[in-house]
């Protein structure tokens, strides 16, 4: 019996220390800014988006350190109410434009926006809303539903040619359809179990840097990434990627057609850049002024031996780099001063 | 095989249980020095060949060693074990350096030559296992250890997986009688060995690599960033080293010890070192300890007058820095040491000088230890800046940025991440310093505690390890 309790003294101070050891490693893990907090929580006008006001510190390709925006975005704060005499841009497109692998100040959004107010002499305001993983779908529905609200002078979306593939319909996400000929955001996201589950379990999500790194590994168990990480050389180290469609057979889903024919009403420009397949460049022809292509400043930045893709310091390639956003802010800033001159943005 | 993959514990987890299974001390002597090739050759199988050229170069000199009396022949013997092993330096260390840096000498006599830059892959640890194998050769001539006369023993002290790739540098008096001998770890050894790996794990992926992201995103372009994120980056930068490197040699000796092995110790909290003196014997011991044992006592050390004295201590830092990596940067690193060293000695001197005049204090009190520490640690860190530039115009960003101050928004961000590593490391260096045990977590009266901490620590650390990439440790390059 004297075991037996002696036993179970024993456990109870091995989970004691075990937890607040746990605890302490937490706290040393948020206060040094080492795990990547998730930042995603689920919204019922806007479904996925990032928590406001939430310090984190971004290790990938690149590296930020920053916090996010009152309405959940990297970059400044937004005020619904458009300041007097201010002219207000939303960027729009995916994680190229949330751009996590930069400091704010380096962002294509500040670069943009400092070259504008120099030439314009208003005060401009450049609002970045781009969302990782997001596709032109996504984006027009944040457009309709959130954008709008905050009365942007001008919509800048970024695109490149996947994210006219036509989108899966999503559980947690508004989605675009085209019904009796006309577009429609679903909305049947609201009710599904799975949203309502995590919008009541998302009070957890980024408060322990600990939880969060089990929940990565979960992720990679998932996508059976394990056998590499245990077993090194000796695994196969990743699977062969499936070949993309070659760009020109791409044919432009119908919904994205009548997304980007709703959109030539609006004062929107497009900003593409990478391979665009023959239907691709002939659906964005329309916008003709209002079509912008990122890979001139890209190329050039290749011409002089400059991989826009390449970090330096990971030594492996990703988003845009430092030279990249440079190079987009002030290729955008003139474009659009153009634009501002010509009167193009007010036709 | 990094010591932080997942790879690594999959190979210890099959090495330690065969290991203890097997009967005899040949047989278990064998299985490691195989284990120990395979270790080395799972980075690239050819530079095992590396490894047994100088294993059977100096064992076989060894042997004509104690054959022989007449001194010529000895001389030769050793002059034929240094060449050997710094002719392997050489050619696949410094080869590109020494050509590059003729080539930049000519051209100041407005000579162009025409260089072709080889494409030599650094064997990992060649810095490491050639010095510990010259030391044996040397050791040998001054009659200071007997030849191995063993060579399975000879080849496993050499090639001994935890210790081969980034130290502690181990001499043969204090590693080959341990390998003579029937290897069995007792429990206590087993005990401290696992705390030591945990720590040293701990050490190395969460605040080593975590700090080093931080420093190796700021390093490559530093004009980008306000001055007060290159301080930061700067303090990170010596955390990273200190972090990296005796995490390394922790899980080196907690391995060590599962094999029954005891290895130096390598760090005895360099920081807390209250002049530069004090730093060199706390920081990398064994490197340390060698160019004093082999290069500043062969050139007489002190025993030659102050200025030769002087002139030495800058020689043998001067070769410290060069071993550290084949680039000006390096040497100038270790120049600067010498002459901090230097000065410091000028200082004692004045102070034993005026000894007789005035009473000194052998005790300071806390706050002047405290300022001694703080400025040791200042001069220590604004000189890993020399480091870790790859080049000195990332020097003159640096203090370029210091004289013209530029304010940051994230600058508090900054001040807290940094004070956050600095914080965890110096509790740990203080519970080393106190208990004078770097497995100190054992101390505790009840072992539970101490398992709870540990399997903790373990868990997280593993956990860390899994969802994020390794990186390589920072003295492979060595």
């Amino acid at each position: 019996m004297n075991s037996f309790i002696l036993m179970l003294k024993k456990l109870f101070l091995f989970c004691i220390a075990f937890l607040v050891t746990v605890g302490a490693l937490d706290f040393y893990l948020q206060s040094a800014e080492i795990q990547f907090l998730a930042l995603g929580i689920y919204d019922e006008k806007r479904g996925f988006r990032l928590m406001p006001h939430q310090k984190y510190s971004f290790f990938k390709e690149g590296f930020s350190i920053s916090e996010t925006t009152n309405f959940g975005y990297y970059g400044k704060d937004i005020q619904i109410d458009k300041p007097t005499d201010t002219f207000r841009i939303a960027l729009l497109g995916d994680s190229y434009v949330e751009g996590f692998q930069v400091f704010d100040r380096d962002h294509f959004r500040s670069i943009l926006q400092k070259n504008l107010a120099e030439s314009y002499g208003h005060r401009v305001e450049v609002m970045n809303l781009g969302m990782s993983g997001f596709s032109l779908s996504d984006e027009y529905c944040y457009y309709s539903r959130f954008v709008k609200s905050l009365h942007p002078d001008l919509v800048i979306i970024v695109m490149r040619q996947s994210d006219l593939e036509l989108k899966k319909k999503s559980v947690t996400q508004p989605y675009c359809y085209i019904e009796n000929d006309l577009l429609k955001v679903d909305e049947s996201y609201l009710q599904s179990r799975q949203f309502q589950k995590k919008v009541k379990t998302q009070f957890f999500r980024g408060k322990t840097a600990v939880g969060d790194i089990f929940s990565n590994c979960r992720k990679l168990i998932k996508l059976g990434q394990y056998k590499s990480i245990l077993f090194g050389k000796f695994a196969n180290i990743s699977p062969e990627l499936p070949e993309h469609k070659i760009k020109n057979e791409f044919l432009v889903p119908d919904v994205n057609r009548r997304i980007l024919e709703d959109l030539q009403q609006e004062n929107v420009v497009i900003a593409y850049f990478g391979e665009m397949g023959s239907d691709s460049i002939a659906v964005l022809k329309p916008f003709a002024d209002h079509l912008i292509d990122l890979n001139k400043p890209l190329d050039r930045l290749r011409e002089q031996n400059i991989n826009p893709n390449f970090w330096k310091a990971t030594n492996r390639e990703g988003h845009w780099n430092h030279e990249a956003h440079l190079a987009i802010g002030k290729y955008l800033a003139g474009r659009i001063n153009e634009m501002i001159s010509e009167e193009v943005l007010y036709e | 095989m990094l010591f932080n993959s997942f790879v690594f514990f999959v190979f210890l987890a099959v090495v330690l249980p065969v290991f203890y299974l097997l009967p005899s001390k040949k047989t278990k002597n064998i299985f490691l020095l195989a284990s120990s090739y395979f270790f080395y050759g799972y980075w690239d199988w050819r530079f095992c060949s590396l490894l047994a050229f100088s294993t059977v170069v100096d064992f076989l000199i060894g042997q004509k060693l104690c054959q022989t009396d007449c001194v010529t022949s000895r001389k030769r013997l050793l002059m034929l074990s240094v060449v050997a092993n710094m002719g392997l330096l050489s050619v696949f260390k410094y080869c590109n350096f020494f050509i590059e840096s003729f080539a930049a000498t000519a051209t100041l006599f407005s000579l162009e030559l025409d260089y072709v830059h080889l494409n030599i892959i650094l064997p990992v640890g060649i810095s490491f296992y050639t010095f510990q194998t010259m030391s044996y050769t040397i050791d040998v001539y001054r009659n200071k250890v007997r030849p191995a006369e063993n060579f399975i023993d000879f080849a496993l002290f050499v090639a001994f997986f935890p210790q081969l790739v980034a130290g502690p540098i181990e001499r043969a008096r204090h590693l080959l009688p341990q390998l003579s001998q029937k290897l069995k770890p007792s429990r206590e050894q087993f005990e401290k060995g696992i705390a030591l790996i945990v720590f040293g794990l701990f050490r190395k992926v969460l605040i080593g690599d975590t700090a080093g992201r931080i420093v190796d995103n700021i390093f490559i372009q530093p004009d980008r960033y306000m001055s007060m994120e290159l301080i930061c980056a700067l303090i990170l930068f010596s955390i990273q080293i200190y972090a990296d490197f005796s995490g390394y040699s922790s899980i080196a000796r907690g391995v060590g010890r599962l094999l029954g092995v005891e290895l130096v110790r390598n760090f005895e909290q360099p920081y807390l070192a209250r002049n530069i003196s004090e730093f060199w014997q706390r920081w990398h011991i064994s490197l340390t300890s060698w160019l004093r044992d082999y290069v500043y006592i062969s050139m007489r050390g002190n025993r030659s007058g102050q200025e030769r004295t002087f002139f030495n201590v800058l020689i043998v830092f001067g070769l410290c820095g060069l071993w550290h990596g084949a680039g000006y940067n390096f040497i100038i690193w270790g120049v600067l040491h010498g002459i901090m060293v230097s000065f410091h000695k000028v200082m004692i001197l004045e102070r034993d000088h005026h000894e007789d005049e005035q009473i000194v204090k052998r005790f300071d009190p806390w706050w002047k230890t405290g300022m001694k520490i703080f400025v040791t640690y200042s001069v220590v860190t604004l000189l890993w800046l020399f480091f870790r530039a790859q080049d000195l115009s990332v020097v003159s960003v640096f203090f370029q940025k210091m004289i013209h101050w530029q304010t940051s928004e994230l600058a508090f961000r900054f001040v807290i991440i940094t004070g956050t590593f600095f914080v965890i490391t110096l509790i740990m260096d203080t519970f080393e310093a106190v208990t004078g045990k770097h497995s100190y977590v054992l101390l505790l009266p009840e072992k539970s505690l101490a398992y709870g901490i540990l399997m903790a620590l373990f868990v997280v650390t593993l956990a860390f390890m899994f969802q994020s990439e390794p990186m390589p440790f920072i003295y492979f390059q060595f």
